[in-house]
């Protein structure tokens, strides 16, 4: 592991394989994020660290004691990100419920930080930890970007009413996608 | 997550409103309609079984333990209908790949639970799980449709003769997925604003 | 309190739960296990019509080629699969083949499970029965062409699969196919016509059976009745037949008549290649007199050869069209000495933004590398071209070519 691997991952989590755009995991989490920046980043930031936690544990328990019953992992992974996402509210839970007016906990555990764990599952542990770290920073990005995007660039006035809401932010969200393919040479 | 956004769509209750939050598996499943059929059936099956249970314990859970005893629920019923679906439709899980599991933790099933099942009686829970779930399954097909036929000029994975040159494989990928929700939903909202007393009367 | 209540509510879930799906699992497990023990055998049964079971049989085999994977052993006596890959200029990774063969020595399936040459030359979508057409064939491949607009990855896809039923042959499973006369002939054409590239095939009239143009102009092969033998003809661009039979033999003395037809046949199609010569040299070299146009019995990318004269020295000029990514027309002057006075090429690469390094290049510079090299100290690497491989190897057939062509004429008593 060597730092031109470390930066690969971390381009890719960003950009070719960004979690919440094109792998669509904790898509929904981003569509309705219309937060500030500054909220957008710690709750970004506090579900990176659940990511890595989450992957810090839920590696070693999927080697060495799902192997034999693979039907118990996504419970016994889900247990897992709830028991992490518990404890980080406990310690900095005035930070994240001030900051962020939202509820962290229902917040942090989405499809990204599951499918996370699961997909690293399949890798070794080191390339889990610095993939977990980037997709994190990857998300935390998106939804920012994203939120800064719907806020300032979208006049809701223009949009026509059938398109208003759902529609209107599902072409936001797909014009990030398509900047993104593009850097991957891949429509 | 809060409540009361300046946009429209997020009405409570409704399920369009709850359509936001499932985009992702929408979109990740509505590339082959044989995998939208899956998801939709997977999504209309783990509502209508966490309704019932989560509608029949809520006075027995306390507060304080709701979230994660919900969520666990819900985890354990996506997980026997995967376990389920894995041995009966391997094609199709392998289609959906990590997004059936992903289901576990999906705002869809979970607000539901929690808005709806934990509120109610076991009849008006049933109901609303099922015209979401149907809900789902519809939106996914009819996105399916339009992405396997224009996209990959196929049907049912089978190929159609005559679309092979025309086919736009871009609607069959990522972007794709996005561009034809947009416009699916925004037709869905066309309609449904015709009939906006009745989608009310139906959901409360 | 709190605490425990929860922990204690959690747990009956988690067990709940735990329990339902470990139940579940009594059911569904081993009909998961059942699905993917299946899906195994379903990729080779693709390929081998009523396939039962397989024993993989790799470990056993001797002298296997790194192509060859992996092969199969159809338990109730089928025949085999195997498992082998192709790489061609075009890859970006080895093609994936899955390949059966019944236990009589004919092909019953293949199939390409991973495509991964550039897609424009796709010769499944070029041509959809390319891979039908292999069925039923034995290991001579008989009736088995390449695809027109995709001669690399066919190519490469036709040798895997000789290469893979070759060693099921070495390991005596399967019987090999006999090659008819006029297959052993085509396929002699590259050994003793190297520079006849992307051979298109017609019908022959009179005693040609059978004639194969090289699309780089470089020449013709016919495949002629001679008495009661079939022998291989082959005509270059300056108009030299040779005569081979299936032995591989040349026997052009034996044949005028085989030589008088075919050359008739290749004179009503006539090229230019010598007047761009003579015009090329008069611009390469100003003040060169006595340009006369030499015939020479190579058959390499070289189609022209001329010598001519420039302030009391004699020299050569030759122009050899080998193929990288497009076609390409080199040309060359080489002193008495046997030493390049000068190269040209009309251009080295077309595609500019396809080749994206290109703009860098210094064509000057590139150029004048190749003055003073002669046959001895010629290594290839003076003809590399970064980021552009393929025409940095069509530049190194070119020269080598080039060189060939001068010992041949030198040799030649002039």
């Amino acid at each position: 592991m060597d730092i031109k691997m470390i930066l690969g991952i971390l381009l890719a989590s960003i950009f070719s394989k960004n979690f919440a755009l094109i792998e669509r995991l904790g898509t929904g989490a981003v569509l309705e994020n219309e937060r500030s920046s500054r909220r957008s980043l710690t709750l970004g930031l506090g579900t990176t660290l659940v990511m890595v936690l989450s992957t810090l544990i839920t590696w070693p328990l999927n080697k060495y004691v799902l192997e034999k019953v693979p039907y118990m992992q996504t419970m016994a992974f889900v247990l897992v990100v709830l028991i992490v996402v518990e404890i980080i509210h406990l310690i900095a839970k005035n930070i994240l419920d001030t900051y962020c007016k939202a509820n962290f906990v229902k917040f942090a555990i989405n499809g990204a930080v599951l499918g996370l764990c699961i997909e690293n599952s399949h890798a070794d542990l080191v390339t889990a930890l610095v993939t977990s770290a980037a997709m994190g920073i990857g998300f935390m990005l998106t939804m920012t970007v994203y939120a800064k995007i719907k806020n300032t660039l979208i006049d809701e006035e223009a949009v026509p009413p059938t398109f208003r809401g759902l529609p209107i932010d599902l072409l936001t969200a797909g014009m990030m996608v398509l900047a993104l393919l593009a850097l991957n040479f891949k429509f | 997550m809060k409540k009361g956004t300046k946009t429209s769509y997020l009405l409570k209750g409704t399920p369009s409103a709850l359509l936001v939050l499932g985009a992702g598996f929408v979109m990740a499943s509505s590339h082959d309609i044989r995998a939208a059929l899956g998801m939709g059936a997977a999504v209309l099956v783990a509502l209508l079984l966490s309704s019932i249970v989560v509608s029949a314990l809520h006075k027995v859970i306390p507060a304080y333990v709701k979230l994660p005893a919900y969520l666990l629920i819900i985890t354990g019923f996506v997980s026997l209908i995967s376990m389920f679906m894995q041995a009966h439709f391997p094609e199709i899980v392998d289609m959906l790949g990590v997004h059936l599991a992903a289901l576990a933790v999906s705002a869809v099933i979970y607000r539901d639970a929690e808005e709806v099942a934990d509120h109610n009686g076991e009849a008006t829970s049933i109901k609303t799980a099922i015209v979401t779930g149907i809900f789902f399954t519809v939106v996914m097909v009819a996105c399916a449709l339009i992405r396997e036929i224009v996209g990959n000029a196929t049907l049912w994975g089978k190929p159609i003769a005559f679309m092979q040159e025309y086919k736009i494989s871009t609607i069959a990928g990522v972007f794709g997925g996005y561009l034809v929700l947009a416009i699916v939903m925004a037709i869905i909202n066309k309609i449904t604003k015709l009939h906006h007393h009745l989608d009310e009367e139906e959901e409360n | 309190m709190k605490l425990l209540k929860t922990f204690v509510i959690l747990l009956v879930i988690v067990a709940l739960f735990g329990g339902a799906m470990y139940g579940l699992n009594l059911y569904t497990g081993p009909i998961i296990e059942k699905n993917n023990a299946g899906a195994a055998n379903d990729k080779l049964n693709a390929v081998m019509p009523g396939g039962t079971g397989y024993e993989d049989i790799t470990a056993t085999l001797s002298d296997l080629p790194a192509s060859v994977t992996e092969v199969h052993k159809e338990t109730s006596g089928l025949g085999y699969v195997i498992l082998c890959t192709a790489e061609s200029s075009y890859s970006t990774a080895p093609m994936e083949i899955t390949l059966g063969v019944s236990a009589d020595g004919k092909i019953s399936g293949v199939e390409i499970t991973a495509y991964n040459d550039t897609e424009s030359f796709d010769f499944r979508a070029k041509d959809p029965n390319y891979l039908t057409s292999y069925i039923g064939q034995d290991s001579a491949l008989a009736d088995v062409g390449l695809v027109a607009g995709s001669t690399f990855s066919s190519t490469a896809f036709k040798n895997a699969i000789t290469e893979a039923m070759g060693i099921l042959i070495a390991n005596d499973m399967i019987a090999a196919g006999v090659k008819g006369d006029d297959q052993i002939l085509t396929e002699l054409i590259a050994t003793v016509a190297p520079g006849f590239t992307k051979l298109t095939e017609e019908a022959g009239i009179g005693n040609i059976q059978k004639i194969l143009t090289a699309e780089n102009g470089t020449g013709f092969a016919y495949i002629v009745k001679s008495g009661d033998a079939t022998v291989l003809a082959i005509v270059n661009a300056m108009g030299v037949c040779k005569v081979y039979n299936v032995e591989g033999a040349d026997v052009t003395a034996e044949n005028d008549g085989v030589v008088t037809e075919v050359t008739a046949h290749a004179a009503t199609k006539p090229n230019k290649f010598t007047d761009d010569l003579t015009a090329k040299i008069g611009r390469m070299m100003e003040g060169a007199a006595d340009i006369t146009p030499v015939a020479l019995d190579t058959f390499n990318t070289v189609v022209s050869a001329a010598s001519f004269t420039l302030d009391g020295a004699t020299y050569y000029g030759f122009y050899a069209r080998s193929i990288g990514f497009h076609q390409m027309d080199v040309f060359f002057v080489i002193d008495e000495n046997g030493a390049i006075t000068k190269m040209d090429a009309k251009q080295f690469i077309f595609d500019e933004e396809y080749f994206m390094a290109f703009g860098g290049m210094d064509v000057g510079a590139y150029k004048d590398g190749f003055v003073g090299i002669t046959g001895e100290t010629f290594t290839g690497d003076e003809t590399i071209i970064a980021t552009a491989t393929m025409t940095s190897n069509a530049m190194k057939e070119a020269t080598q070519d080039a060189f060939d062509a001068f010992n041949a004429l030198k040799g030649g008593a002039q």
